[in-house]
């Protein structure tokens, strides 16, 4: 099937939204969607859904011969499927196509080739056999940003998965002892690596905006992509820039530190989740797995809506701005913004870089903004909820600015 | 081959001028185009050759591998031709769109060194029965202005006479299995003979029982049919090919054979003395593609 | 074996810092619009341009600008094992990524409804491949009179035990990270950048610097080619 085309309005919309500083799910730039680690019965079978993508990672094991070259290490492969089932304009078979295998390459990169997962933990005997690990990707559904979601479920899998134990006999059989015999045994991990997205956005030759974990929409829309994978101990281990938009090394370098710093947040968020799975199974006698945990899209935009106002309302962020540039203040929207504001302390003012100057045109850009989203259930709801948002709106149409856009809201 | 489109005033033209016994580009019914080779230009290949012939460019490398026999022949070695059209020539060639003009490229060279007396495949033995020394042909098309086949069998022709194969010896058995060395030495090299080797000639037949070798394109989209003829360099033909859907006389096509013959043999001298020439320059600056 | 001696030098006698010898030749084939050969060091690629004419596949046509596609594929003998098969997801990966870059590069907005082809050839690799791809396509556009915005050229560092040496040569590449950066080199803007292997933050940014300076020096060796390319040129239309 071929994909709906995106309207020229829509597109423009869009582009037009960015540059005046709202994103089209009213998160600021540099923040990312709700996500949720769960994990299955089995051991290495994990789901992370991050805001409306869904991806499934299975992790299986076999005991095979090494390669000639590396005798004394087990193997890990990884396996990614892009069927129609995720979005409808994919093409059946899950293999072929550059967006699986853009993805494949990342994947590979960062787990793969950095050797976060201890390999040689994997060898039986050397030259002989070895545990070879095999991690299936199968994304359920395709709204932007599979590159963060695979790679969590691909981390978490791993972590997660525990190996069946080994008999080792003196002439070299191998024999495989099923888990009531012996308990299976956890992987080894060393370092969580984590794959931070961001969608460039051109909306002019010069400007460049930057948007952290884009949805499927915005991916359509942006210009250019930057898929940094790194790890929280501070190594970068890959980096793809394809293209389509040229940068400044500034602005690459403030990428990956925003980047670090979501890596920190991540890693800790898996290791979390991996735990908390890891103690309630041992406790229960059979886990629940996923049963659960499934949750329809309409259940989960609604969670979100009563999450995203119980949290912004009330919240008390902790974190000082760097007031590099003091902003406009928007003359009418103190009026509505008045409770909020006693109980924010980094006010920073709603979005005017020039483009819209009464507040009756930002009203307006707003109500279009809210026209132009399509999975808002609630008007009442989006009004109040757009409202509180406007307060954390940081402007970052110009890269001056982007020192603003680093320190505020990137915590999630 | 590559699509060209000539008028009919063009056609006419050009076969007039075949009857009247001179081409287009002025040569005379059997005189080829200007042909240039070198060897050697790939390092990593254990030989290479590129030919040029007027505008069609072709780069042969050679590799060395070693693998099991086939069954019915354990005592010899492999010759196996790849050849891959690149996009370079022809943007109708990206992707799978040149396949069709590789298979029948390499299912003629096949053919062409089928026969047994052609190059010795025994002498590409190592162990009998258990490992045989297989020579990867990859033929690259990187630009097709007519006559591929006889470039593309002077090239191969040429860098089986370029290929140092390095020599393997048996250093001894480990629970069954052989254990190789192969010789480190760059001067301490094995050659092929390629005294034997067939080239390929093309004779296109432009009107009736007149045939033309080494067709330009223009001049191949004129003539309705083509025969290649391979022939060694003491006149024995090793394959014979029709292509295209014309028909040939008898005579024709009996008069081709012959004529490919005498054009063989000689083609065969000039290469073998040019190619020794070559190889006992010293210090040769290799051009390569600058 | 040392990759770096006390001394100072690396294996072929550069110092770290030192690109490798860049040859390059314009205009090698008639039948493309634009072609170009470059060799770096041993890593020799071949490009061919075939462009901008019709959009073959009227559903990819873009009436605002022009479709770019690359295809980059190896011939067998390019490296020391043979290549079972020219075309494979490693260089699908890479044609990706030569495409973006001149997505970024070529003034699209002057060639509406078309599409512009470039193919690239890898001839023999020996390090720094994407680099060499990227330069030898830049100077096959040249060739071609596609409008660029500026010159792409691309280079590649890597690190070496605390050192960053620039232009790895496989082996050298084989032990640490290759960081592979193309430039716009008179906006100073980066287009691609490319890492793998692990790196740590703090070694980045040094690696980087490097990686941008070793295009500069490419930049100014490309553009005396051309310059010399363009002067013959002329010198044989002006006995006319």
């Amino acid at each position: 099937m071929k994909e709906t085309p995106l309207s020229t309005c829509e597109r423009t919309a869009l582009t037009d939204m960015v540059e005046c500083g709202l994103r089209h799910d009213r998160r600021g730039f540099l923040e990312a969607r709700d996500t949720t680690i769960s994990f299955g019965r089995e051991y290495g079978s994990c789901s992370v859904i991050l805001g409306e993508t869904r991806v499934l990672a299975q992790v299986t094991c076999e005991v095979v011969e090494p390669r000639a070259s590396r005798p004394s290490e087990g193997k890990l492969s990884i396996a990614v499927h892009l069927s129609p089932m995720a979005a409808p304009h994919l093409e059946p078979g899950g293999g072929g196509g550059s967006e699986v295998d853009a993805l494949q390459q990342v994947l590979e990169r960062n787990i793969k080739e950095s050797r976060c997962l201890d390999l040689e933990s994997l060898c039986i005997r050397a030259e002989e056999s070895v545990w070879q690990l095999r991690v299936d990707i199968t994304v359920l559904n395709h709204d932007g940003n599979l590159c963060d979601a695979s790679n969590m479920a691909a981390v978490a899998a791993l972590r997660h998965f525990h190996r069946p134990d080994v008999l080792v006999e003196e002439d070299g059989r191998v024999t495989v002892l099923s888990h009531a015999t012996s308990p299976p045994v956890p992987t080894f991990m060393r370092k969580v690596p984590v794959c931070v997205s961001y969608a460039l956005v051109c909306p002019q030759e010069d400007k460049c905006l930057v948007l952290m974990d884009p949805t499927h929409v915005e991916e359509r829309v942006m210009t250019g992509k930057l898929v940094a994978g790194l790890n929280p101990h501070g190594d970068i281990t890959s980096l793809v820039f394809p293209g389509r938009v040229a940068l400044k090394k500034e602005q690459i370098m403030k990428c990956l530190e925003h980047a670090f710093r979501r890596a920190k947040i991540i890693a800790e968020m898996v290791q979390q989740a991996v735990e908390d799975d890891l103690q309630t199974r041992a406790t229960e006698d059979r886990p629940s797995g996923f049963r659960d945990k499934l949750v329809s899209d309409e259940e989960y935009k609604r969670q979100r809506f009563t999450h995203l106002m119980a949290t912004k309302v009330l919240t008390l962020p902790t974190e000082s701005t760097e007031a590099a540039v003091p902003m406009e203040e928007e003359p009418s929207a103190p009026e509505e913004q008045d409770p909020a504001n006693e109980t924010t302390t980094n006010v920073t003012a709603t979005s005017t870089n020039g483009l819209v100057d009464t507040p009756d045109d930002l009203e307006e850009s707003r109500t279009t903004a809210v026209i132009a989203s399509v999975t808002k259930t609630c008007k009442n709801k989006k009004k109040k909820v757009k409202k509180t948002k406007d307060v954390k709106m940081e402007s970052d149409s110009e890269e001056e600015q982007q020192q603003t856009l680093l320190t505020s809201q990137d915590l999630q | 081959m590559v699509d060209i489109n000539l008028s009919d005033a063009e056609k006419c033209y050009i076969i007039d001028g075949v009857k009247l016994g001179i081409r287009v580009d002025g040569r005379d019914r059997l005189d080829y185009r200007h042909l240039e080779i070198e060897t050697g230009l790939v390092s990593t290949a254990n030989g290479s050759a590129r030919v040029r012939l007027d505008r069609t460019d072709v780069l042969i490398t050679v590799k060395m591998e070693m693998d099991r026999p086939s069954p019915d022949q354990p005592n010899q070695g492999r010759l196996r031709f790849f050849v891959n059209c690149s996009a370079n020539a022809a943007p109708e060639f990206e992707g799978r769109g040149g396949e069709d003009l590789a298979t029948t490229l390499s299912a003629m060279m096949d053919r062409l060194y089928s026969s047994p007396y052609t190059l010795d495949r025994s002498c590409l033995c190592v162990v009998p029965g258990k490992h045989v020394k297989v020579l990867y042909v990859d033929i690259e098309i990187l630009d097709c202005a007519g006559n591929l086949f006889d470039a593309v069998s002077i090239g191969v022709k040429a860098a089986l006479w370029a290929t140092h194969l390095p020599r393997i010896f048996v250093t001894g058995e480990d629970g069954g299995e052989l254990e190789f060395e192969v010789s480190d030495n760059p001067h301490d090299t094995e050659r092929i003979n390629v005294s034997n080797a067939p080239i390929l000639i093309t004779h296109l037949r432009i009107t009736e029982n007149l045939t033309i070798v080494d067709p330009t394109p223009e001049e191949e989209e004129c003539g309705p049919v083509q025969v290649v003829v391979g022939v060694t360099p003491s006149g024995l033909i090793t394959a014979l090919q029709q292509l295209g859907q014309g028909t040939f006389t008898t005579q024709t096509l009996s008069a081709a054979i012959k004529l490919t013959r005498e054009l063989g043999m000689k083609i065969h001298t000039h290469l073998t003395t040019k190619l020794r020439q070559e190889e006992s320059m010293q210090n040769r600056e290799i051009r390569g593609f600058l | 074996m040392e990759i770096i001696s006390p001394e100072g030098l690396r294996q072929d006698g550069r110092t770290p810092t030192c690109l490798r010898i860049i040859k390059c030749r314009l205009g090698l084939y008639d039948r493309p619009n634009g072609s170009a050969y470059i060799e770096m060091g041993n890593t020799k690629v071949l490009a061919a341009v075939y462009g901008p004419r019709e959009v073959r596949s009227k559903n990819k046509q873009n009436l605002d600008e022009c479709v770019i596609q690359c295809e980059m594929s190896r011939i067998a003998a390019c490296g020391g094992e043979r290549v079972r098969r020219a075309r494979d997801k490693r260089t699908r990966a890479l044609s990706h990524q030569i495409a973006g870059v001149f997505h970024a590069a070529i003034r699209k907005s002057k060639y509406p409804g078309s599409q512009i082809d470039i193919y690239v050839q890898v001839l023999q690799e020996d390090g720094g491949v994407m680099s060499a791809c990227v330069n030898a396509s830049t100077l096959a556009l040249i060739h071609a009179g596609v409008e660029l915005l500026d010159y792409v050229t691309s280079c590649t560092a890597s690190i070496n035990k605390q050192t960053a040496i620039l232009d790895a040569t496989n082996m050298e590449g084989q032990a640490g990270c290759e960081v592979t950066v193309s430039l716009l080199p008179n906006k100073g803007s980066i287009v691609s950048l490319d890492s793998s292997h692990t790196v740590h933050r703090d070694q980045f940014e040094a690696v980087m610097d490097l990686a941008t300076a070793g295009c500069q020096q490419v930049y100014q060796e490309l553009f005396s080619q051309v310059e010399a390319y363009l002067q013959d040129k002329h010198a044989i239309m002006s006995h006319r």
